[in-house]
């Protein structure tokens, strides 16, 4: 049994080998490592912070009760990022909610009247619209932007994790990128920001 | 200005493309040299860079409750070795509460038809000492005259003869 600070010098693959063995500090820092990331992303998947907990959860009950369904010779994080998406795609087909379609924030309404909007927009108006558009987008094409943006996971990783061709994952990423950054021009607020180094 | 908004296309392009993965060094400085110059592309590349930063962010943004980890690891099995693992099985029978009774009488059962099949057991029979008298019954002698006579008789000169001595050896 290591000294606990000892357990964060650790990598992934050598934690999950520790509690398989049955330390459960091993899992504790798993815990620590992967909570936060897992939580972001399921609450962008599924839009509701309840939601996202529940599945946190069964993430966890999965390393916690099953660690031999991990393979060692895999990366962990596209492992756990794997189960994640599954377990999403998983919850939103028996939701029923494939799509998400509460609307926060109406980004026609800024592009016809750019010069108010440019006073009002900062950073929180931009995450409120980047986050609104990407719920209205497919949960495959969604979970690919969030692992590539959020989790910056590589495209070769998040090819793993889905388990799409490179080709696929690469394609569906661009067209939804500049999709987004299109319909997100019309902030411009933030652009003056970061001229400034303020951003 | 028609060709100006090809190349805007293209240069935005490569823009999106550098925000999933890198691109060569010509790439890089035809994107220098054209948002060097162009306004829209140089806004362009920012809303490209903030949605990214946001996405970062967002990561850290929110944290779950503490309760999560409360419950999972309290639900956690406890297992440090194999020892201990043997424990935890031993203590698992207990658990299920099985009565003592049904114990002790699978235990009886056990014992009977070991002493049982050990009592028959042909390897440990016997066998009287070389050389030591054999007492012989009536039914006994009677056997034993019996094959002396068929001894005297030539067995097995005809068929009649031997399926009269297999009756009467059937029938011993």
């Amino acid at each position: 049994m290591l000294n606990p600070a000892k357990y964060r010098d650790l990598s992934d693959q050598e934690l999950m080998r520790r509690w398989c063995k049955g330390e459960k500090r091993a899992c504790e820092e798993l815990y620590r490592r992967y909570s936060t990331k897992l939580y972001s992303y399921f609450r962008r998947m599924l839009g509701e912070d309840h939601r996202a907990e529940d599945l946190l959860h069964d993430a966890f009950v999965k390393i916690v009760t099953r660690p031999a369904l991990y393979n060692p010779d895999r990366s962990f994080r596209v492992w756990i990022f794997s189960v994640a998406h599954n377990l999403c795609c998983n919850e939103l087909r028996r939701a029923g909610l494939r799509r998400v379609t509460e609307v926060k924030c109406d980004l026609s309404a800024f592009a016809s009247e750019p010069p108010q909007a440019e006073k009002r927009l900062d950073g929180e108006y931009f995450r409120l619209a980047l986050f609104d558009a990407l719920s209205r987008v497919d949960e495959e094409v969604r979970s690919a932007f969030l692992l590539r943006f959020q989790q910056e996971l590589t495209i070769r990783e998040i090819s793993d994790a889905l388990g799409r061709p490179e080709g696929t994952i690469r394609s569906r990423l661009f067209y939804l990128t500049r999709r987004l950054g299109v319909s997100l021009r019309a902030f411009r607020y933030f652009a003056v920001e970061d001229q400034n180094g303020t951003a | 200005m028609e060709q100006l908004e090809k190349t805007c296309v293209k240069i935005q392009d490569l823009l999106v493309r550098r925000s999933l993965q890198t691109l060569s060094e010509a790439e890089e400085k035809a994107i220098t040299a054209h948002t060097g110059r162009c306004e829209q592309c140089r806004h362009f590349a920012q809303v490209l860079t903030k949605m990214s930063s946001t996405a970062r962010l967002d990561r850290d943004a929110a944290r779950p409750t503490p309760a999560i980890r409360r419950r999972l690891f309290a639900a956690a099995p406890k297992k440090s070795s194999t020892f201990a693992n043997w424990l935890d099985a031993a203590a698992g029978l207990l658990r299920y509460r099985i009565p003592l009774y049904q114990i002790l009488i699978a235990f009886s059962i056990l014992t009977a038809l070991f002493f049982y099949a050990g009592r028959f057991d042909p390897a440990k029979e016997k066998a009287p000492p070389a050389g030591s008298p054999v007492v012989l019954s009536a039914e006994g002698v009677l056997a034993l005259r019996n094959l002396q006579w068929l001894e005297g008789q030539k067995i097995g000169q005809s068929i009649r003869e031997d399926t009269l001595i297999t009756q009467w050896l059937y029938s011993l």
